[in-house]
């Protein structure tokens, strides 16, 4: 229960993420259609974890939990996604 | 001749103006702002409509957020002086809500 | 005059800076204090563990029996399989004679190991930690609480003001530049303060709420004339015990613990015994603050007999919430994950704060008029910034290392202890304004870097019993403690090389002919 609350906002922060600024990863800048996805999708996943981390501890410790996890998620996503080598295409 | 002194005269002057201002706003964050966070606990501890222990409680978990409010005003305001007075009249109120509603009896 | 967020700024800078030392020792003892128990086990390595609570407790009774039969009250702490021991703390029945005489809390305190002996070692251990960040050292606990809390509300200021500067935050979210001199400052700063700001708001907030009796006293002298009566109702206890003179067999504490346990739903944290060995005994168990956020655990009073005579009544929604708030700074609730959490975002606000402080000389630098001759405040800050930021942490290293190498039987070997944090603080200290703050960065870090990870050899070759019997025994709350000290040996050491590899980027004249940052030779980032 608590790993899938884990990824789930880890994921979520990661979508956020890759349609905003990291699309020197894929190219272009970020078709608009797929930005509004992504990010319909990464909240969707932080509403699923908050409710998974809810039923895994109760109404008190899920929502402490939830956001600990989330600042950790961002932390890990922020990380990953400046740190991680991106294939250099575009002229900078 | 004249012309260079005036300058300097007027730089002079420019720069106390600037000292006054940040003084006074130094003085309207720090003291003054805790005296309005401190009164208006005081206020809000007497006025809040639940019995003594929970507003007590209350009002001073409140109290914080005022003082930061009151230090953020203090550097928000338009002039040093703005900001001097408006937290004096804010504190003088709470001040005299708190000082009627004591007066009125009911301090445990 | 200058705009709204332009105003802010200015006050986020100030407001940052001037405590932003302070803010930075707080952050640092504070995050350690995460680890309070696990450090006050670590630094008593001689120390068994607690296998039976319930064991430990009786034989920790027994010793106070010897000690202090007929003290007024004894404070017990539940021992825990996390802790020590048992700490007690008694109250001797007030002796008029003694007016005169201050009574030491020392004289009338013990740590009880799980065989009923008081442990060997004399050291502060993490309760160091815990009390450094809000008592701070050498100086009178109020005055103390007065700067970490005035620390604390221009933090809160800070927190606010960096918000309300902060254009862009969302957009710039995950922005990272890299080796672009005070921009790439500006955003390790910024992701470091953004990524946690739930956490930095409550911490900062809550910070304030735990020192709010001395802070913010004027809600309860509005509506109380006398204090004692707001004191009763945030800390409900029974009546006081009178001692009748007869005396009677000690109740039976490992029993009526586990009477408590069920009636107060969960485990009990505090026991405290009034007039014990005697008929009017009482003994009054707190629920532990381990299994709910609000950290006032419920209470319940038996009398000698072990039969129960009072019940705490129940908590209001303030007195609730304001309970929920102290125990969402202290996060002693919350399993272990929870606990790593709070220790990475106690990291993070560490570095939120040294970078603020590093990205203001950075900044300031980059627009000096005249680079080899800056003013002196420019200097003086830079200089206790390395002072500060890698001088503490060398401190603490100097603090394992004392606990390691004083002998156990020296007196007075916990003061000695701090002693040693604070002489090698000041040693840094002095080396930072001695040299160039370039070679004050890279020596601190790396001795601090070296110092660390010389601390994990030794616990792993000299120390009996030592990291590998942790390991062995599946102890990883002591093997964490020495992991922890070599990543944290790791990161500095690299930080260190960092530095003492940086070129500052030369200022091309010709703005036409701007290479691409890839040409450049060794160009790297100024690292912490």
């Amino acid at each position: 229960m608590i790993a899938a609350v884990l990824l789930a906002t880890a994921f979520l922060l990661f979508g956020l993420a890759t349609d905003r600024h990291h699309e020197r990863r894929f190219g272009r800048r970020p078709d608009p259609r797929f930005v509004r996805r992504c990010r319909a999708a990464a909240w969707t996943l932080v509403g699923v974890a908050l409710a998974a981390a809810v039923s895994a501890r109760g109404w008190v410790f899920g929502p402490v939990a939830w956001a600990g996890l989330a600042m950790a998620g961002a932390a890990v996503s922020f990380l990953a996604l400046n740190l991680l080598p991106a294939p250099e295409r575009a002229r900078r | 001749m004249s012309g260079i002194a005036g300058e300097v005269d007027r730089r002079t002057a420019a720069r106390w103006r600037r000292r006054t201002d940040s003084g006074l706003r130094l003085l309207a964050a720090v003291p003054l702002g805790y005296a309005v966070a401190s009164l208006w606990a005081m206020a809000l501890a007497r006025l809040l409509p639940m019995p003594a222990a929970p507003a007590t409680i209350t009002a001073t978990l409140i109290a914080f957020a005022v003082c930061a409010a009151a230090v953020m005003w203090a550097y928000a305001a338009r002039s040093g002086w703005r900001a001097v007075w408006t937290l004096a009249l804010a504190g003088g109120i709470a001040a005299g809500i708190t000082w009627a509603s004591i007066a009125a009896g009911g301090r445990l | 005059m200058k705009g709204f967020r332009q105003s802010q700024s200015t006050l986020h800078t100030w407001s940052g800076l001037l405590l932003g030392w302070v803010l930075f020792v707080i952050f640092v003892a504070g995050t350690a204090a995460y680890w309070r128990e696990a450090l006050n086990r670590w630094m008593r390595p001689e120390t068994p563990r607690v296998e039976r609570p319930l064991n430990a407790l009786a034989k920790a009774e027994a010793w106070l029996n010897r000690r202090a039969p007929d003290a007024k009250t004894w404070f017990i702490t539940m021992p825990t399989a996390e802790a020590p021991g048992t700490y007690v703390f008694w109250v001797p029945q007030p002796d008029p004679a003694a007016k005169g005489r201050r009574h030491r809390r020392r004289d009338t305190f013990a740590l009880i190991d799980a065989a009923g002996t008081p442990t060997a070692r004399d050291t502060r251990g993490g309760d160091f930690f815990y009390r450094f960040h809000f008592d701070l050292h050498y100086m009178p606990v109020i005055w103390a609480r007065w700067l970490v809390g005035f620390a604390a509300m221009m933090m809160l200021v800070a927190i606010l003001t960096g918000i309300v500067t902060h254009k862009k935050i969302f957009r710039d979210f995950f922005t990272l530049r890299r080796a672009k001199g005070q921009r790439s400052w500006l955003d390790g700063h910024n992701a470091a303060a953004v990524l946690g700001l739930p956490f930095h708001l409550m911490i900062t907030y809550t910070g304030l709420v735990t020192l709010s009796a001395m802070l913010m006293p004027w809600a309860t002298i509005a509506n109380y004339a006398d204090g004692t009566k707001m004191a009763a109702v945030m800390f409900p206890s029974a009546d006081e015990a009178t001692r009748t003179g007869t005396a009677a067999p000690l109740p039976d504490l490992a029993a009526i613990v586990r009477d408590g346990e069920r009636r107060l739903g969960g485990p009990v944290g505090y026991i405290e015994v009034a007039e014990p060995g005697d008929t009017a005994a009482r003994v009054t168990l707190t629920r532990a603050s381990s299994i709910s956020l609000n950290t006032y655990g419920d209470r319940v009073a038996y009398d000698a007999a072990g039969r129960v005579v009072w019940r705490s009544p129940p908590s209001d929604g303030a007195r609730t919430t304001y309970g929920a708030m102290i125990g969402l700074h202290a996060g002693r609730f919350g399993d272990a994950t929870l606990r790593w959490l709070y220790f990475l975002c106690g990291i993070g606000g560490t570095l939120m704060v040294a970078s603020g402080l590093v990205l203001w000389t950075v900044k300031r630098r980059e627009r000096l008029a005249d680079p080899s001759r800056p003013p002196l405040g420019f200097r003086v800050v830079e200089r206790l910034n390395v002072a500060v930021v890698a001088g503490f942490p060398l401190g603490c290293a100097a603090f394992f290392w004392a606990n390691r190498l004083i002998p156990l039987d020296a007196p007075g070997r916990g003061n000695r202890e701090v002693a040693y944090l604070f002489a090698a603080w000041g040693a840094a200290g002095l080396v930072s304004l001695a040299v160039r703050p370039r070679y004050g960065w890279v020596a601190l870090l790396g001795g601090t870097a070296a110092m660390l990870a010389a601390l994990v050899a030794y616990d792993a070759v000299l120390l009996r019993p030592g990291l590998a019997n942790w390991i062995a025994a599946g102890d990883w709350a002591l093997a964490s403690v020495d992991l922890v000290l070599l990543a944290l040996a790791a990161v500095l050491a690299w930080t260190a090389r960092r530095v003492a590899l940086y070129k500052p980027r030369v200022r091309t004249v010709r703005a036409a002919t701007r290479a691409r940052p890839a040409v450049l030779p060794a160009q790297l980032e100024p690292a912490e």
